[in-house]
C-alpha cells in the first residue's frame, strides 16, 4: 500500500482531517516542494567565503591599505552586523525562541568570525594582548555570551571550542606533544563542560543546548585518557580512569537514553583496553583470535542493550 | 529480489513520515499513535549509535576471522582468494541467515555481513586464478557484489558504491597511448554512467516517491554527479592525468561544466527531485569555483569576496522571488522549512561544517502554516538548531 492510498483511508476512518489530507498529500506528492536546506546552504557558503576573502585581501593589502583603514572596514562591518542583530532580536529568554528572520544566524554568524578576524589582525599588526591566550580568551567569552543572547547553538560550540583552543586543547596537540598537563587540561576542561550544561539545565536557562555540553565534555575527555593509554610512556592510570570514564559514559547513556554515549564508551573503552592487551600477545595467530573472540562479546553486549534499551528508528 | 518485502519498506518509510509530521506539528500525538499503530512492521530494529558501532565490530569480527582461517592453513594467494570467495558467499548467505532467524532490520550485524561479502568477494576476485593483482578485477569485483547486495538488501551505500566503482571500471583499462591517453578512458567511463544514469532514472519514475524509487533517485543524483566530476577536469586531475592540453578536449570539458548542472537542475525542478537538485547546485557552484582556472585567469584575494556575495544574492533573491508568489509560493516550491527533518538535515550539515572553519546553526523560522485548520495547527516545529 502506497503512503497516498494510507492517507486516504485515514483521511475516511476520520483519524486525520480533510485539510490534514490535502495538506499531506501536497508534501508526499511534492506538489509542495521546500527549498529551506538548499538555500541555508547556498547563505551559509556565501558567508564562509565571503569572510575568508576578507582576511585573504586584508592580509595581501595590509601595507597599501593601511592598518587604520583596514580596521576600520572590519569594525565597521561587526558593527553592523551586530547592530542588526541587536536590532532584530527578540527580548532574551531562558526556553528556545525562534529566529526573527531567514539572515538572522548568518549576520550573527558573519559578525563572529569577523570579530575573529578583527582580534588576529589587532594581535598580528600590534600584538596588544601578548599572545594568543587573551585572543582567545576574549573571543570565546562573547561567543558564549552572544550564543546566549541569540540563541544559538552554533555559536556556541564556536564558543567552546574556542575555550578548548586557549586552554591548548587541539587534537593535533595529542600526537605531536607528549604531556601529562594537556591531558589533566582537557579532563578539567570536560568536567568543566559536564558540570556547566548539567548546572545550567538544572537552572532551565537554555536547557536545550545540553546536548553540546555533554557531546564536547564527555568526548574532551574520553580522547584525553585514550591518548594516555596509546602513549607507551603513560601510567596504567589512564587505562584505569578511561574504563572508569567508559562505564560511566555507557551507564549513564542508557540511563538517559542517549545512545551516542553508549558508541563513544563502547568504542574508546574497547580500544584502550586492547591497546594494552595487544602489548603483551605475541604472534598475529593469538591477536586475530583476541579481535573475533573480543569483538563477538562486545556484539553479544551490544545487541543484549539493543534489544532492552535501544529504541527503534 | 530484495529479501524484505516491498510493502514492509513501504510501512517503515511511512512510519517516518508519520513521526515527521508529528514532530513538524501536522498531526497530533493523538492522530500519530493510531497511523503509527496502521504501518506496524514485525523486525528488530536499533538506533543509529548501536546500529553504526555493532556495524563496525560486526565487519571487524568478520575480517579477523578470515585472516584467522588464513593464517592457520597457510594459504598462498591463490588459496587466499578461493578463501575471500568462500567467505565472500558465507557471509551473503550468513546475513540472509540472521535476517531470516532474528528479523533484523538495519541492525548493524546483517549489514556488517553483507557489506563484508562484498569487500571478501572483490579481494577474492582480484587475485583469482592466477594470484596476481588486477585492479580491473578488483573495481568489477566490487561493482558488481555491491549491486547484488543493493538488490537483496536494498543498502543505499551498497546501490552507491556500485554505481561509483562501475563508473570508475573503465580507468583500469588503456585504450590509447601517447596525447590523447586519458579521454577515451573518461568518455567510456561517462558512457557506463549514462546508462546507469538513464536506467536509474527510469526505474525511479516507475515507483516516483514510493519505494524503492527513493533508493534509485539517489544513485540517479549520483552517476550525474560522478559524470560531472569526471567531465571537469580540474577537479579531477587526481583521478588520471587529462589530456588538457588538446584544446578540443580541454573547451569541450569546460563547455560541459555548465550545461551539465543546468540540465541537472531543469531535470531536477521538473521531477521535484531533491537530490538531483542538490548535486546540480553543488555542481553549478563547483563550476563558477573552477571557472577561472578554466579560462587560464590568476586567482585574486577578492575572488572570494565577490564569489560569496553571489551566493548570499542568490539565495536572498531566490528567497524573496519565491515568497512573493500567491500563498508564499511558485508553482509549489517554497522557501520557508515544511518538515522538522529538513531541519535535521541542515543540523547535521551545520555538525559537519563544525570542524571547518564553522557553520551557523540558524534557528529555525516559524514556518507558514502548510495547511490550515484540522488538529495539525498547520505550523510551529519548536526544533532549532
Amino acid at each position: 500500500m502506497t503512503t497516498l492510498e494510507r492517507l486516504d483511508e485515514w483521511k475516511t476512518a476520520g483519524t486525520i482531517t480533510g485539510a490534514q489530507h490535502a495538506g499531506l498529500s501536497a508534501i508526499v506528492c511534492r506538489d509542495r516542494f521546500s527549498l529551506f536546506v538548499e538555500l541555508n546552504g547556498i547563505l551559509y557558503i556565501g558567508v564562509v567565503t565571503l569572510v575568508a576573502g576578507l582576511g585573504w585581501t586584508f592580509r595581501d593589502y595590509v601595507t597599501s591599505l593601511g592598518d587604520v583603514a583596514i580596521l576600520s572596514m572590519l569594525v565597521l562591518l561587526m558593527t553592523v552586523s551586530f547592530g542588526y542583530c541587536f536590532a532584530k532580536a527578540p527580548a532574551y529568554s531562558n526556553v528556545e525562541t525562534e529566529s526573527p528572520s531567514f539572515a538572522f544566524d548568518y549576520v550573527l554568524y558573519f559578525g563572529c568570525l569577523v570579530l575573529s578576524a578583527t582580534l588576529t589582525f589587532v594581535e598580528t599588526r600590534f600584538a596588544i594582548f601578548g599572545g594568543w591566550d587573551t585572543h582567545l580568551f576574549l573571543a570565546a567569552v562573547v561567543f558564549g555570551v552572544l550564543a546566549y543572547r541569540f540563541d544559538n547553538r552554533f555559536v556556541l560550540s564556536l564558543a567552546l571550542s574556542t575555550l578548548a583552543a586557549f586552554l591548548g586543547l587541539r587534537l593535533s596537540g595529542f600526537d605531536t606533544i607528549d604531556t601529562d598537563r594537556l591531558r589533566i587540561a582537557a579532563v578539567v576542561y570536560g568536567a568543566l563542560l559536564l558540570g556547566a550544561g548539567a548546572s545550567l539545565k538544572q537552572l532551565a536557562i537554555k536547557p536545550h543546548f545540553l546536548d553540546v555540553y555533554l557531546q564536547l565534555g564527555a568526548n574532551a575527555m574520553l580522547i584525553a585518557m585514550a591518548s594516555g593509554v596509546v602513549d607507551r610512556n603513560a601510567g596504567w592510570l589512564y587505562l584505569l580512569a578511561l574504563l572508569m570514564l567508559s562505564a560511566a559514559s555507557i551507564y549513564l547513556g542508557i540511563r538517559f537514553t542517549r545512545f551516542a554515549f553508549v558508541a563513544y564508551g563502547t568504542v574508546f573503552g574497547y580500544l584502550g583496553l586492547s591497546t594494552w592487551l595487544l602489548d603483551a600477545m605475541a604472534g598475529i595467530t593469538s591477536i586475530l583470535a583476541y579481535f573475533v573472540i573480543t569483538g563477538t562479546i562486545v556484539v553479544a553486549a551490544l545487541v543484549l542493550i539493543a534489544r532492552r534499551f535501544g529504541r527503534d528508528e | 529480489m530484495m529479501i524484505y518485502p516491498g510493502g514492509d519498506e513501504r510501512a517503515i518509510r511511512t512510519q517516518r513520515m508519520i513521526k515527521d509530521w508529528a514532530e513538524s506539528r501536522l498531526i497530533t500525538p493523538e492522530q500519530r499513535d493510531p497511523m503509527i499503530g496502521d504501518v506496524q512492521v514485525d523486525y528488530r530494529r536499533t538506533n543509529l549509535f548501536l546500529r553504526a558501532t555493532m556495524f563496525v565490530f560486526g565487519f571487524g569480527i568478520l575480517m579477523a576471522a578470515v585472516f584467522l582461517v588464513a593464517d592457520s592453513i597457510r594459504a598462498g594467494s591463490t588459496g587466499m582468494s578461493v578463501l575471500a570467495l568462500v567467505a565472500a558467499g558465507g557471509a551473503f548467505f550468513g546475513a540472509q541467515a540472521v535476517i531470516a532467524k532474528w528479523r533484523l532490520y538495519r541492525f548493524g550485524i546483517e549489514e556488517a555481513l553483507a557489506s563484508g561479502s562484498i569487500v571478501l568477494f572483490a579481494w577474492g576476485a582480484t587475485m583469482f586464478l592466477d594470484g596476481n593483482y588486477s585492479s580491473f578485477r578488483l573495481f568489477l569485483g566490487i561493482a558488481g557484489a555491491a549491486f547484488i547486495v543493493f538488490r537483496r538488501f536494498g543498502f543505499l551505500y551498497a546501490g552507491v558504491a556500485a554505481v561509483l566503482f562501475a563508473g570508475m571500471t573503465p580507468f583500469n583499462l588503456t585504450f590509447t597511448s601517447g596525447l590523447i591517453a586519458d579521454t577515451p578512458r573518461r568518455m567510456a567511463a561517462i558512457i557506463v554512467l549514462l546508462v546507469i544514469f538513464g536506467l536509474a532514472r527510469e526505474r525511479r519514475k516507475d515507483f516516483d516517491t514510493e519505494f524503492p524509487g527513493d533508493l534509485y533517485g539517489v544513485m540517479e543524483a549520483t552517476a550525474w554527479a560522478a559524470i560531472y566530476v569526471l567531465t571537469n577536469l580540474k577537479i579531477s586531475a587526481w583521478l588520471s592525468v587529462p589530456d588538457d592540453g588538446v584544446p578540443v578536449v580541454y573547451w569541450t570539458t569546460y563547455l560541459f561544466t555548465w550545461i551539465l548542472p543546468a540540465v541537472g537542475l531543469r531535470l531536477a525542478i521538473g521531477d521535484r527531485h531533491r537530490w538531483l537538485l542538490d548535486a546540480s547546485i553543488v555542481m553549478a557552484i563547483v563550476t563558477v569555483m573552477t571557472n577561472k582556472s578554466y579560462l587560464g585567469g590568476v586567482r585574486q584575494p577578492w575572488d572570494p569576496i565577490l564569489f560569496g556575495l553571489m551566493m548570499i544574492a542568490v539565495a536572498l533573491v531566490l528567497k524573496r522571488w519565491l515568497s512573493s508568489g500567491a500563498g508564499g509560493s511558485r508553482n509549489g516550491f517554497i522557501a520557508e522549512r515544511l518538515l522538522a527533518s529538513e531541519q535535521k538535515r541542515l543540523a547535521i550539515a551545520g555538525g559537519g561544517a563544525a570542524l571547518g572553519p564553522g557553520a551557523p546553526q540558524p534557528h529555525t523560522h516559524e514556518p507558514p502554516p502548510a495547511f490550515g485548520g484540522g488538529h495539525s495547527g498547520g505550523a510551529g516545529a519548536a526544533g532549532k538548531f
